[in-house]
This record gives structure tokens, C-alpha cells and sequence, in this order.
């Protein structure tokens, strides 16, 4: 078996068991009528039945299919665009959301694409733009304006 | 008032200037969606999701609906012209649409394309109007068991039918569940695996998820390999189609948008089987079924035609029965419910005026595609010069941004960046995605009415036996999950060793 067939398979055992032993003090019956843990329990037992026939099949088929998974450059590629926006989330409150839509597509052209400047400029000022008409101007959203005030 | 007299007021609102520029918009943007591989029509509607705050829930639906079946269209001119399909539903006409532009007649694949998804987007539409209105009187009989089974229903054929494995796509659909069940309970309002976390209480919205899982999710994949595209150049006077062409191609059309739309109409089959079951069909009914995949303008009208009907038919369960068939219908689905209005059978005729401006839009929304796509066509090729690295950044940027524009909180983001995770190994591990999302539109639906059904027959589970339209569903849900379970036997016994004869 291949640690891509069973690993899926396993995290749907354990959300499962989360499932039921998140909801069972609620009550799975309330008089003549399914109480607030019904649903979650009977989720939770064919996500573990699923699970079983998953790993069954894994096991008893064997696995001839490929997954495509990227090589280094792109796995690095999708690792390294994934940290920038959880660092994007994370300074959007300091910095201000829109100052951070033009730092992170300047950054991931020019930085981590590595694109001539210019293009990656006129990229960043194009979507900040854009961002900034749409959400602040026009729909009005409270994002957050940080240290730049915008 | 009779549908027609319906339509025509339906016409009176899609035509009033705000609703034509979204709609103008919508098809647009969904050209260009569906034109740029990566990001299909349900991403591409998710991320705009939160566009529509600021517009009635006619133009937001208008709008919303022109992205869905303009990225139909928009599929096309990647498939032919640069041999990679835009979105799902244009693989098979890539099959035979590349073939066809290497041998110098790249607008006449486009041309068909163009004439063969504008029918069977008119003919899908004016079936809507005949069809939509009765469908949804008779499911005004629909009670508690009704739509609980009709929920499950969504979901099972969804797995059944839209996917290799079934038990992948049925783990995909019960994940969705679960993230459904966080939140308060709907029932008797107790907090229900929040974990003791203040945010959790409202719950996982459906916005974040659809986000992360369709559009953080397509492009981190897209990002693995930067490919430069080098698309076939077409020239407007090579649109024409020869008489023999259009000779070949008719009856392709008009066969391609019924396969569509009867497979359009069933819960989770969407327009990408729609393409392939149309592409087969063809090869049947073809006098020289051996041009099929070599470049066959009958095999692209087919599957073209296809693909937009299955879109727009979705369009039937959803309006009448307020049951999403495809992704896309989700998020059309979600955006009702974010524009506070309840989907179901009382849709016609609570909110006669979005429906009929959205079915009249469809009529509109097509004819502004056939004229982008015929004439425009070598304009729009010209779009996919633009290297997709310059896109990405600002995708993603727009997903997060939107995600923390719907609720003004960062718990939104979080949301959206861990399903834009989980989106991702999907994509890697071959599941499903559109279940899950499914799952999470029909989860409220689903509980709800199955614990007042459980009410209604004081814990009986009898009660979705003895009502014969309950039982009718009921045998659809059990026939849903006993395909794959036949196929996958079959498959079993077919790859079994054979004994030896002694």
C-alpha cells in the first residue's frame, strides 16, 4: 500500500472519531425525536466505513494508478506561494491589506518568479488598483489600513 | 400568467441597465475564466462571490450565471488553440479541436464551437421556461422526507456519477458534512463542535471553503508547472465554415445539446461527463467514426454543444427544487442564500423576478457570447499571450481579500487558506472536489429535514417508505450508491485470477 492511498483514509478514522466524541454529550436521542449528535454520529460511522473500504481496496487491489505530484522546483514553488500568504494574513493587520496585495504580488513575481521589474511593477500597481477600487471604494469593505493608513 | 407572458417580464428586467452591464461582465469574465487554464467557472464564481454584496440579488445572479456558462464558451479557444483545455469540460474538445488547427482550420473548429454552444444554450433556455415552472409546482407536494432524500440524492449521484472512485467522491461529501456540522445546532441551538473557539459558532461559511477548495487550490496547482503557452494564431476570415462542414456538423449539434441537457439535469453528472458521453455518442452515430480524435469538427460540435446545455440544465433542479446539480450551481445556490433569499419550489413565485430575468439573461447572455466568439474570437486568442504567472498573484490576492471582505474577520482567511490546503491534496490524491462542496450547500438542507421528518413520524424511520414520492427517492438514492458498488464488483471479478480449468 502507498502512503498516498492510506494516509487519506486514516485522517477520515480520526475526524470521524473527533466527530463523535466532540457531539456525544449532546445527546444522540431527545424523546421521540434524533437529538442534537444523530447527524454527527451517522456522518461519523460511514466516514469510517468509507475509510475501511478505502484502506480494504488500497490493500486488496493495489494501487497501479500515478499521482502527479510536482518535482522540487515545483513543490518549493507551491510551499514557498502557500508561506506568503499565511505571512500575508498575518502582517495584513500591521501593514494594511491593501499595502500588502502590492508587496506580495511585487514579491512573488520579482522575488520568487524572478520576472523582469517592470512587469512585476506594473502587475502589483494593476491589482492593488483594482483591489482598492472594488473592495474599499465600491463595496465599501473595512479592510484593514494598518500603518499606511490605506 | 402563462411562462411566456412571464418571460417577457423577465426580458424587462434583464434589460434594465444595471443587470445588461453585469451581465455584459459575467460573460465576459467568464470567456476569460474559462479561456485560462487553472481556474474553472465555479473558482472563478467563488472568488467573485463577494463582488455581489453591493448589487440586488437579480444583478448578482445575473452576473454570477454569465460567468457559469460563459466559461463554457471561453474553454474552447484554450483547447483548439493551445491543445490544453481551459476548464474540465473542454477535454474532449481539445481531443480533436487541436488536431483540426494544425491542419490550418482553427476557425472553423472555433466557429462550430461558437454555433453549437449558443443552441444549445437557446434551446436549454427555452426549455427552462417550459419546464422549470411545472417541475417546481409539483415539488410544492414536497414535505420534510421529500427533501431530505432529495439532499442525500444530490449528494450520492453526485459521487456516483462524477467520479472514478466513488468512495473517494462519497469521503469527499462526508468531509463536507462534517465541516456543516460546526456551528450551532439547527434544531435546538446548542454549540456543536466549536471547541470553544468564539468564531466557530457561526460556523464554517460556505463562501471561505468554496474559495479555498476552488480557487487557492487551482492556482497553487497551476503554479507546479509555468508553462509559457504558444496558442495557434486564427485569423477572423478563417471563421467561415465551409457547406460541407456545416454539413457534417449539424445533426452533431443538436445531438450533443440533448445528451447535455438530459445529463445537465442529474444531480452531480455536470458538463464534463455531458462532453464525454456527447463525444461518444457522436463516434456511434458518425458514418466515419475513425476521424475521432484526429480532428473531427462533428466530435467538437458535439462535445461543445454538450457541455453548455449540461451547464444551463443544471440550472432546472436547482431553480425548481433549490438542489444544486454541479459546483457551479453551488455557488449560484450560495449566493441566493447570501442575497438572504431561500431557494426551493417557492422560488418561482416568491422571487418571479429573478428567476425570469435570470432565464431571460440566458438568452441575452448567449447571443452576447455567439458575438464574442464569432467575430472577437482571433481578439480573445489574443488574451492567452498573457503569461499566467501575471495572473496568479492577483487570484490569489482577490480569494483572500473576498474571503475577509464577507465577514470582516480573519477567521475567514484562516478558512479559506486551510481548504485552499486540503483543496490542493485533493487535486493531488484524485478526489472530488464538487462534493464536498455540494455536501456543505445540502447540509443544512439534509439535517433539518431529516430530524423534522423524524419528528413528524415520532422516530420512524418508516415514514420515507410509506410516502410513495419519498419511496421513489429513496430507490434513486439506493440505485446511486449501488452503480459504483456494481461497477467497482465487476472491476473486481474482471481483475480476479481465473481458476484453472482442472
Amino acid at each position: 500500500m502507498r502512503m498516498s492511498e492510506v494516509v487519506p483514509p486514516l485522517l477520515m478514522l480520526a475526524l470521524s472519531a473527533v466527530v463523535v466524541f466532540g457531539t456525544w454529550h449532546l445527546g444522540y436521542w431527545s424523546d421521540t425525536t434524533a437529538g442534537p449528535a444523530f447527524a454527527p454520529v451517522w456522518i461519523a460511522a460511514v466516514g469510517a466505513l468509507l475509510a475501511i473500504l478505502q484502506l480494504r481496496a488500497a490493500r486488496s487491489a493495489g494501487w497501479t494508478g500515478v499521482y502527479d505530484w510536482p518535482d522540487a522546483v515545483g513543490m518549493k514553488r507551491v510551499a514557498v506561494t502557500f508561506s506568503g500568504l499565511i505571512v500575508f494574513s498575518a502582517v495584513s493587520p500591521i501593514l494594511g491589506m491593501v499595502a500588502c496585495v502590492a508587496l506580495f504580488v511585487f514579491l512573488f513575481l520579482w522575488g520568487l518568479l524572478a520576472r523582469p521589474l517592470v512587469p512585476s511593477l506594473f502587475t502589483a500597481a494593476v491589482t492593488t488598483g483594482l483591489v482598492y477600487l472594488v473592495f474599499v471604494r465600491w463595496l465599501s469593505t473595512g479592510l484593514p489600513a494598518g500603518i499606511f493608513g490605506i | 400568467m402563462d411562462s411566456l407572458g412571464l418571460l417577457g417580464q423577465g426580458f424587462a428586467t434583464a434589460l434594465e441597465p444595471a443587470n445588461l452591464i453585469f451581465l455584459v461582465i459575467g460573460v465576459v469574465i467568464g470567456q476569460i475564466i474559462g479561456a485560462l487554464p487553472g481556474i474553472g467557472p465555479a473558482a472563478g464564481m467563488a472568488l467573485l462571490l463577494p463582488l455581489t454584496f453591493g448589487m440586488t440579488p437579480v444583478t448578482a445572479i445575473v452576473m454570477l450565471a454569465g460567468i457559469m456558462y460563459g466559461g463554457m464558451y471561453g474553454g474552447t479557444l484554450t483547447s483548439v488553440l493551445v491543445n490544453v483545455p481551459g476548464e474540465s469540460s473542454s477535454v474532449m474538445t481539445a481531443v480533436d479541436g487541436y488536431q483540426i488547427a494544425r491542419r490550418g482550420r482553427a476557425g472553423a473548429a472555433l466557429s462550430i464551437a461558437a454555433i453549437g454552444s449558443f443552441f444549445a444554450g437557446i434551446i436549454t433556455a427555452v426549455v427552462l421556461v417550459f419546464v422549470t415552472p411545472p417541475l417546481s409546482e409539483f415539488a410544492l407536494k414536497f414535505n420534510a422526507p421529500e427533501y431530505f432524500l432529495l439532499a442525500a440524492l444530490g449528494i450520492t449521484a453526485s459521487a456516483s456519477l462524477g467520479s472514478s472512485s466513488a468512495i473517494k467522491a462519497l469521503m469527499a461529501a462526508v468531509l463536507g458534512l462534517m465541516v456543516a456540522l460546526v456551528g450551532v445546532d439547527p434544531i435546538v441551538g446548542l454549540p456543536r463542535l466549536t471547541f470553544d473557539v468564539p468564531a466557530m459558532i457561526e460556523g464554517i461559511d460556505f463562501l471561505p471553503v468554496a474559495i479555498g477548495i476552488f480557487g487557492i487550490a487551482e492556482v497553487l496547482s497551476s503554479l507546479e508547472k509555468m508553462q509559457e503557452m504558444q496558442p495557434i494564431r486564427t485569423r477572423l476570415r478563417d471563421m467561415w465554415l465551409t457547406a460541407e462542414e456545416w454539413a457534417e456538423s449539424r445533426m452533431a449539434i443538436l445531438r450533443g445539446t440533448l445528451v447535455g441537457f438530459f445529463v445537465g439535469i442529474l444531480p452531480g453528472a455536470g458538463p464534463t461527463i455531458a462532453a464525454m458521453m456527447a463525444y461518444v455518442t457522436e463516434k456511434r452515430f458518425s458514418r466515419r467514426p475513425e476521424r475521432f480524435g484526429h480532428g473531427a469538427l462533428d466530435a467538437v460540435a458535439a462535445a461543445e454543444s454538450a457541455n453548455n446545455a449540461a451547464a444551463q440544465g443544471a440550472l432546472v433542479p436547482m431553480l425548481s427544487l433549490g438542489i444544486p446539480g454541479s459546483a457551479s450551481t453551488a455557488v449560484l445556490l450560495a449566493a441566493l442564500i447570501l442575497q438572504g433569499i431561500q431557494p426551493g419550489p417557492n422560488l418561482m413565485t416568491q422571487q418571479s423576478a429573478l428567476v425570469w430575468g435570470l432565464i431571460a439573461s440566458m438568452f441575452i447572455g448567449n447571443v452576447i457570447l455567439l458575438v464574442i466568439n464569432l467575430p472577437l474570437a482571433p481578439a480573445f486568442a489574443s488574451i492567452l499571450r498573457i503569461p499566467y504567472v501575471y495572473l496568479a498573484p492577483g487570484i490569489l490576492m482577490i480569494s483572500l481579500v473576498g474571503a475577509y471582505a464577507s465577514t470582516n474577520s480573519f477567521y475567514t482567511v484562516i478558512v479559506a487558506l486551510a481548504f485552499g490546503v486540503i483543496g490542493w491534496f485533493m487535486i493531488k490524491l484524485d478526489f472530488p472536489r464538487a462534493p464536498l462542496v455540494l455536501a456543505v450547500v445540502l447540509a443544512p438542507l439534509l439535517e433539518t429535514s431529516l430530524r423534522q421528518s423524524l419528528l413528524l413520524s415520532f422516530g420512524s424511520p418508516l415514514i420515507f417508505v410509506e410516502r410513495p414520492l419519498s419511496a421513489v427517492l429513496l430507490i434513486l438514492v439506493v440505485v446511486s450508491l449501488a452503480l459504483p458498488a456494481y461497477g467497482a464488483m465487476r472491476r473486481h471479478l474482471g481483475r480476479a485470477p481465473k481458476a484453472d480449468p482442472v
